[in-house]
């Protein structure tokens, strides 16, 4: 499977460009895209969703546009809005029966499919009520089932995670691991933890543009002996952040323990520490930033 | 076909599960018993000159017929109208368009769908007129046939046309706002029903009557009315006794213009229609059009304004509420409305007084419904009621604020008829107009409030200004199109009362419903 964003642009307004000339080479596997907010990662999964048409730029997907030939693009597509709706007076069952026969399913294999990821969703019990008693996370559980209905090659999940509890959580992360063997699996996410265990490669999108893209290991091996650890007095910190990329902050009893970015130790009690997705993407957002 | 099932299949389910499915069969049960009033009632509702029909099952089924064909296109279009916006506005329709859901078979599962729901209305009233036959007791024996024909002959052909127009109603963009809601309105009352007279051949079963009656008791009755009318203690009626209608000679040319009007309104929805409609936000989300733009440019010292007013408002909670509830009044309505309003406001500067009361004052109340339907409904529509809920201004400030708001409103798009009935002294018209605005406003804050939508206050905001400005019944005539009738009848001091009721239902139902 081929998946290749070309130079893919979309603008709004003259003054307003979502996203900017992107280039990226997909491949089996969980790629991770991370942003501040409003770097454009939404208005890119709409793209590559076929929701929203670019304004300059293509994406191909085994050398065929997707904006082209869309309707056998969307056959192998699996999509998980950031905000999506359901039908409040249908059951979890019933909707995902609908969304099986609009995907184009057969009836046995739909069944088979839904029983199956109402399973590992951990939402048989609560299949067959209505959706208006669904609380928040399983209601996202139900998007995540529906995007999965279709065996997907491609799986684009825009926020998955928003709202889940910490097992369920965990739950996802294995469905994502399974589901990425065979199908080029796109997530974007606030939460960078999410990424760090389950992530083949990362992107990272700043202004609507690319400012970092490669596997883990490789984003953190760029950061490595500049990741420092040190602990502040609670007056300080204001003065700390100006100086220092401030990368995660823990309150202790005597101050606020900091991860910080710096070439040099910030502080000389700092220690030097591993570096962490969260710190290459801190990295990455104030590199490209400036 | 699979698809298209499962969409009309999924639709159907929704729309029967819902609350206001319950209240829609509650409402036709009502509307079924008093259609058919006992012996006794001191109203009948189906004239025939001096006879009265005898309730046997020929006369119930043909009767209910005539009364589905007379009153549900209306009722029916605006029960089953926006089914394609709340796909959109829910956001159901993210997932739907990233699929590979054809547009002709989700129109056409939403065709089916309102065509199932509409016959399940009508299955419901046939049901309640055959409890009516059995309780009224005239006639008990049933004839199944005689109650079930009458309606798939001349119901089912109009049920078909008016889910068809609905999904041309969802479909088309200029139709799907509020603008559809009045459009339809006034093709319906315009012709709509003497249209479905036609073609539903219910005409064919007033000729069948009329035949009948000049047949057993030698008279010929000139015309059949539907619709309420008293009936004197001292009057007699002669029974009639309605042998079933034969359809021997019935013209089965209607099927043929039936599936005809059918294909093509549904040709009209699947070409205006685009699939990306169902977006909560458009994938051009951003662009505006040229007459957005153009009007955003020649409005670009409303914000200086606004920091004025601001600034003067700055030490009034009430004002500066008020301030905020004027700026989203204004905000978010299509250029074109407004472009309108400000043609019809130039308008009243200049035409003659007549037709400033008769014309001008009408068509600008009509498109300021079309803004402040937004009151009331805004903190559910935006989901904003979190907000609020806890506040402790909601009641004491906001509220009175919204009022405050709308009524500003009003008065700014009428100022140049106002500022033109001062200088003839005609203050009884300005006090009129003042307390129809009062009446206006709170009524579009009740209904928003209770219904969570535009579309009641819409509704029944047509209905009122139909009936008074346009058809100048008196006590609905907020305008004063007949000033000297609206001075006699003490129309004012009937709206002050009107707007004191209204006012308290809102502060009963308010703080409650928005929980």
């Amino acid at each position: 499977m081929d998946f290749e964003i070309q130079a893919l642009t979309q603008c709004f307004d003259k003054n307003k460009i979502a996203v900017n000339e992107l280039n990226l080479q997909l491949k089996e596997g969980v790629t991770g895209l991370l942003g501040s907010n409003g770097a454009g990662k939404t208005s890119l999964m709409r793209m590559l969703a076929t929701i929203a048409s670019p304004s300059s730029g293509d994406v191909l997907f085994d050398g065929k546009s997707i904006f082209k030939k869309s309707n056998s693009y969307r056959a192998k597509l699996g999509y998980l809005p950031q905000y999506f709706g359901v039908y409040d007076n249908l059951s979890g069952s019933e909707f995902l029966h609908y969304l099986s026969a609009i995907k184009g399913i057969d009836r046995n294999t739909a069944g088979a499919e839904i029983e199956k990821w109402l399973s590992r969703l951990n939402l048989t019990d609560v299949a067959n009520l209505a959706m208006s008693s669904y609380s928040g996370g399983m209601r996202q559980r139900i998007g995540i089932a529906q995007a999965l209905l279709n065996s997907p090659q491609i799986v684009i999940f825009d926020e998955p995670t928003v709202g889940l509890d910490p097992d369920e959580r965990a739950r996802f992360r294995d469905i994502l691991v399974d589901i990425s063997q065979n199908s080029i699996v796109i997530l974007s996410t606030h939460i960078v933890s999410d990424l760090e265990s389950i992530a083949d490669r990362v992107a990272i999108m700043q202004a609507g543009r690319l400012a970092a893209f490669g596997d883990t290991s490789s984003l953190l091996a760029n950061i490595e002996g500049k990741v420092w650890r040190c602990q502040v007095c609670l007056s300080d910190i204001s003065m700390f952040k100006t100086k220092f990329n401030v990368t995660h902050s823990i309150r202790k009893n005597d101050g606020l323990q900091l991860r910080v970015l710096s070439d040099t130790p910030p502080t000389g009690t700092a220690e030097l520490v591993a570096p962490s997705l969260e710190d290459a993407f801190a990295f990455y957002a104030s590199t490209s930033s400036h | 076909m699979s698809v298209l099932i499962h969409t009309a299949k999924i639709d159907i389910l929704h729309t029967l599960r819902s609350r206001r499915f319950l209240i829609m069969l509650l409402a036709m049960t009502v509307l079924a018993m008093i259609f058919f009033p006992q012996d006794e009632a001191a109203y009948q509702t189906i004239r025939l000159g001096e006879f009265k029909g005898v309730y046997n099952s020929a006369w119930i089924g043909n009767t209910l017929a005539m009364l589905n064909v007379s009153f549900l296109p209306l009722i029916l279009f605006y029960f089953l109208r926006g089914s394609i916006q709340r796909d959109a506005s829910s956001r159901r329709g993210e997932i739907y368009v990233a699929t590979q859901l054809r547009k002709f078979d989700y129109l056409m599962g939403k065709a089916v769908s309102n065509l199932v729901v509409a016959l399940l209305i009508v299955a419901w009233m046939t049901c309640t007129a055959f409890f009516m036959q059995l309780w009224i007791g005239e006639d008990v024996s049933i004839n199944i046939a005689q109650l079930m024909l009458p309606q798939l002959i001349h119901v089912l052909p109009m049920l078909l046309i008016v889910s068809m127009i609905t999904l041309v109603f969802d479909a088309v963009p200029a139709l799907r706002a509020s603008l559809g809601n009045i459009t339809y309105f006034f093709l319906a009352s315009a012709g709509l029903v003497l249209l479905s007279y036609d073609i539903s051949g219910i005409d064919y079963v007033i000729s069948q009557m009329k035949a009948q009656i000049l047949e057993t008791h030698g008279v010929q009755v000139e015309s059949i009315n539907i619709g309420i009318s008293t009936v004197s203690k001292d009057a007699v009626s002669i029974p009639f006794v309605l042998n079933g209608i034969s359809y021997k000679e019935y013209p089965d040319t209607s099927i043929g213009y039936i599936i005809a009007s059918s294909l093509v309104l549904f040709t009209i929805a699947w070409l205006s229609f685009n699939m990306n409609a169902l977006l909560a936000r458009s994938s051009n989300e951003g662009s505006r059009s040229r007459l957005a733009k153009i009007f955003s440019e020649v409005t670009a010292f409303a914000p200086r304004l606004n920091r004025i007013i601001h600034a003067s408002a700055a030490h009034s909670v009430f004002l500066n509420v008020t301030r905020q509830e004027f700026l989203l009044l204004s905000t978010s309505k299509s250029p074109y409305l407004w472009l309108s309003l400000c043609i019809l406001w130039l308008a009243q500067c200049f035409v003659s007084v007549s037709l400033l009361l008769s014309a001008v004052l009408p068509a600008v109340m009509l498109l300021a419904a079309l803004v402040i339907s937004s009151l009331g409904q805004r903190e559910k529509a935006h989901d904003t009621q979190g907000f609020l809920i806890n506040g402790p201004l909601l009641m004491k400030v906001q509220y009175p604020s919204m009022l405050a708001a709308g009524v500003m409103f009003l008065l700014l798009i009428t100022l140049p008829s106002m500022l033109r009935l001062g200088l003839m002294y005609e203050f009884y018209a300005i006090a009129l107009l003042m307390t129809g605005f009062l009446c206006t406003v709170s009524a579009a804050i009740l209904l928003g409030t209770l219904s969570g939508s535009n579309k009641a206050f819409e509704i029944a905001f047509v209905i009122v200004w139909y009936m008074g400005p346009i058809s100048h019944f008196t006590y609905l005539d907020f305008i004063g199109v007949d000033l000297l009738l609206s001075k006699q009848n003490n129309i004012v001091g009937v709206f002050i009362c009107v707007a004191v009721v209204i006012n308290a239902m809102i502060m009963a139902v308010r703080t409650k419903s928005l929980r």
